[in-house]
């Protein structure tokens, strides 16, 4: 899944959203369809995400680290190795990524809808050159 | 060996030691001249009592010197025989006639001999002795003519015993200073110089026989007696004077030496008694300055000498004792001054050594620590400090210490585990004591627990992110809002009239969330915080019946929005458009495959006939897909002709608080 360079890139792609903010899951999927994409969930915990993982084919993934009272690292552990290429959304920066992610793509909260989705492909590249 | 005396013997002992030293040769010395002085006495006595004898034998050597055929037996008792002169007695009795004159002047010689009289010493009575014992007892004899001895020779004889005893009678006046031996002898003296020359004369003029011859002899003899008896006599005297001045002058020397003796005893006794009474007195008093009596007073101060030196240095140990007391007594209070503040405040004051380990606590440590003071002296505090914060406290206090005492003071804060194994946060404001020489000897601690104050913090910073946490997702959330509520607007005054309510709508729900500090609300709350802004209208047109129920934010929050999207859409299209549209919503909790679920029922009457819709907006999406995202469980809009209907059912767990 290499070789994205903008959001044309993500055109008619399935695209994994987690996230439990309900309006923000909602916006995210508005955002998504608009660039073209077929959005897979979303989903608002890790459980109902890894069952999304294990029915879909997936070609990208758009992760929110806090799920509540969960977070969302399981979803990426099982994505990395499934190599899904994935970027994380948070609205607290860096620091709440563990070490292993430490460097990993990252769209912070709140977006910019019109850059959305080239952070989201160049994300991705990133994403899957580095997983 | 003085050393060792004058270290043993106390001062009046020693004083009487040395009286002792002199007394003892002084005594020696008395007894040597008692006994000279005594051995003169005697010796004069002797003489004293030969003289005496040799007037008791005169008599019979005259008889016998005078009476040369021995017509008259002249006896000496042998009981008289004195001074070792048995033997010439012996030879006297047995001579008579012409041989007793030589036996009597053998025994007056012996006599003399016997008693000391011819070893005398003194000029003045050698010369009455001289005439007594030798010259007048041959002059005695010599008046009697010795058997066939011519008249030329005995005159020669008389006149040489006369020229001897005149002149012994000569040097014993002229010897004798106070005249007396003068008053005595010259009389006789006279005479016998006359007596001898009568006898001389008729002698001479009727050679050796005249009629006058016999008188004259005894006229002369009796002259002879006459002098011997003045000269014996006046021996006797001087004799007897001699006895007496040598016994006054030994009793005159005793008696000043008694008064010597009892001036230097009583001056003796004097000064030890005085020199004593002020040891004692001085001593007494340092007894009791050192019994640390300030009370006592100083005696023997006006003393000009060494006593007074003595008591001038006690009064200056005196004064020094009863500053050394004040002083004493002015830290004393200090100290209970600050043990009552060490013992009341409640931070811990801990003292330890150079090696770290506590030396004193006070009594917060119970408080503080969990352990009482006598568990923890002895103990290193750095043992009773995390061990993720130990190397950073120890480290820190070596720089302090090393930085010396003008460092400036430095604070800590670390953990500590309390006895029952809490975590406590301690704030310690470490001290190094330094000694004069800027030798660090000790650490000071006052350790404040601010347990408390770090949770407080920890609080803050919760809080902070939460809010964080919460703005950014309003704002994420408003711009979801946004973005939605643009893609279905027409117009921009239609995008702002929707925005606008559901703005409002999420501030009525987060109004409601803060007053209950956002930890949930009501569902009657909740809902009413919704129709609020359209119950303006008419209060009657809703009915909302349910038992109370709690749900969390998070519920709350995509309820709120929910019921906001349901009353906009009611306000415009369904009931709440015309005046006779009524709204019930009812809840209830029930059970449904043994789990607890909340059940929420929308439900519009009279208002104009629905018909079912022709897209879907961003209301029917937000419960038929945001809730059921949101919260689990299932939501349904029904357009029944008589009005909407909007069924929820969420699993309690996902809801409730």
């Amino acid at each position: 899944m290499t070789g994205w360079t903008d959001a044309k890139d993500l055109a008619g792609r399935r695209i994994l959203v987690v996230e439990d903010e309900m309006f923000v899951a909602m916006m995210i999927e508005d955002l998504l369809r608009n660039l073209g994409c077929e959005v897979v969930g979303p989903a608002a915990n890790v459980s109902d995400a890894l069952k999304l993982v294990a029915t879909h084919p997936l070609d990208g993934a758009v992760l929110d680290v806090n799920l509540g009272r969960e977070r969302v690292f399981p979803v990426a552990d099982t994505l990395k190795r499934d190599v899904v290429p994935f970027v994380f959304v948070t609205g607290y920066g860096p620091s709440a990524l563990t070490q292993a992610y430490d460097h990993h793509p990252m769209i912070r909260k709140p977006f910019e809808p019109e850059s959305f989705g080239d952070d989201l492909a160049a994300g991705l590249a990133r994403a899957g050159a580095t997983g | 060996m003085f050393d060792v005396l004058n270290g043993r013997l106390s001062i009046p002992a020693r004083l009487n030691l040395i009286a002792l030293c002199f007394a003892a040769p002084i005594a020696l010395l008395l007894g040597l001249f008692i006994n000279q002085v005594w051995k003169d006495v005697s010796f004069a006595q002797k003489e004293l009592e030969g003289a005496a004898y040799l007037s008791q034998i005169w008599p019979k050597f005259v008889a016998a010197a005078t009476d040369p055929v021995g017509r008259h037996a002249v006896i000496i008792d042998p009981s008289d025989r004195g001074f070792g002169s048995g033997q010439a007695a012996r030879a006297f009795n047995l001579a008579q006639g012409a041989a007793g004159g030589d036996a009597g002047i053998a025994l007056i010689g012996a006599v003399a001999d016997g008693s000391n009289l011819t070893l005398d010493p003194d000029l003045d009575s050698f010369y009455a002795m001289d005439a007594a014992t030798f010259a007048l007892p041959r002059l005695m004899a010599a008046t009697v003519a010795a058997p066939g001895q011519t008249g030329a020779v005995q005159l020669w004889r008389a006149q040489t015993y006369v020229d001897a005893a005149q002149a012994s009678l000569a040097s014993a006046m002229r010897n004798d200073t106070t005249g007396r031996a003068r008053a005595a002898l010259a009389g006789p003296a006279n005479a016998l110089a006359a007596a001898a020359k009568t006898f001389h004369d008729q002698l001479a003029a009727s050679s050796g026989d005249g009629p006058q011859v016999p008188a004259a002899r005894r006229a002369f003899q009796r002259a002879v007696d006459d002098i011997w008896r003045a000269d014996a006599a006046e021996l006797r005297r001087l004799l007897q004077a001699r006895v007496d001045r040598l016994v006054r002058g030994l009793a005159l020397n005793l008696a000043l030496v008694a008064i010597a003796v009892v001036l230097a005893v009583l001056l003796v006794v004097t000064t030890t008694r005085a020199l004593t009474g002020r040891l004692k007195g001085l001593l007494a008093t340092m007894d009791r300055l050192i019994a640390q009596d300030v009370t006592v007073e100083v005696p023997f101060l006006s003393d000009r000498h060494e006593s007074g030196h003595i008591a001038a240095a006690l009064v200056a140990f005196k004064q020094s004792l009863i500053q050394a007391r004040q002083a004493e007594q002015v830290l004393r209070e200090s100290e209970a001054r600050y043990r009552l503040l060490a013992e009341n405040v409640t931070d811990v004051i801990v003292e330890l050594n150079l090696r770290g380990e506590i030396t004193f606590i006070t009594p917060a440590s119970e408080r503080v620590l969990g352990w009482p003071p006598q568990d923890l002296v002895g103990r290193r505090s750095l043992d009773l400090i995390h061990p993720d914060d130990v190397r950073r406290v120890e480290a820190a206090i070596e720089a302090h210490v090393a930085a010396g005492p003008s460092a400036p003071a430095i604070t800590l804060q670390y953990r500590t585990q309390r006895r029952d194994g809490a975590e406590v946060w301690i704030e310690g404001q470490p001290k190094v004591i330094f000694d004069a020489a800027g030798v660090a000897v000790s650490l000071l601690d006052a350790m404040r627990d601010i347990t408390e104050r770090k949770a407080a913090e920890q609080r803050q910073i919760l809080m902070m992110h939460e809010l964080n946490h919460r703005v950014k997702n309003t704002l994420a959330t408003l711009q979801s809002i946004a973005l939605q509520t643009l893609g279905a607007a027409e117009t921009p005054a239609a995008f702002n009239k929707s925005f606008n309510a559901r703005l409002l709508a999420l501030s009525n729900s987060h109004d409601v969330l803060t007053r209950n500090d956002w930890t949930g609300a009501c569902v009657r709350e909740v809902i009413a915080g919704q129709l609020r802004p359209h119950q303006g209208l008419d209060g009657d047109r809703f009915e909302l019946e349910g038992p109370e129920t709690l749900v969390n934010a998070k519920a709350a929050l995509a309820l709120g929005m929910a019921f906001g999207e349901l009353a906009t859409n009611a306000a415009k299209f369904g009931a709440l458009s015309v005046d006779r549209g009524m709204v019930s919503v009812r809840w209830e909790r029930h059970i449904e495959a043994g789990a607890a679920r909340l059940r929420l029922v929308w439900r519009e009457q009279g208002g104009p006939r629905v018909s079912p819709r022709t897209r879907c907006g961003f209301g029917a999406r937000l419960i038929e897909r945001g809730l059921p995202h949101e919260l689990g469980g299932a939501t349904r809009l029904s357009f029944e002709p008589q009005g909407l209907v909007c069924e929820m059912d969420f699993p309690a767990e996902a809801v409730g608080e």
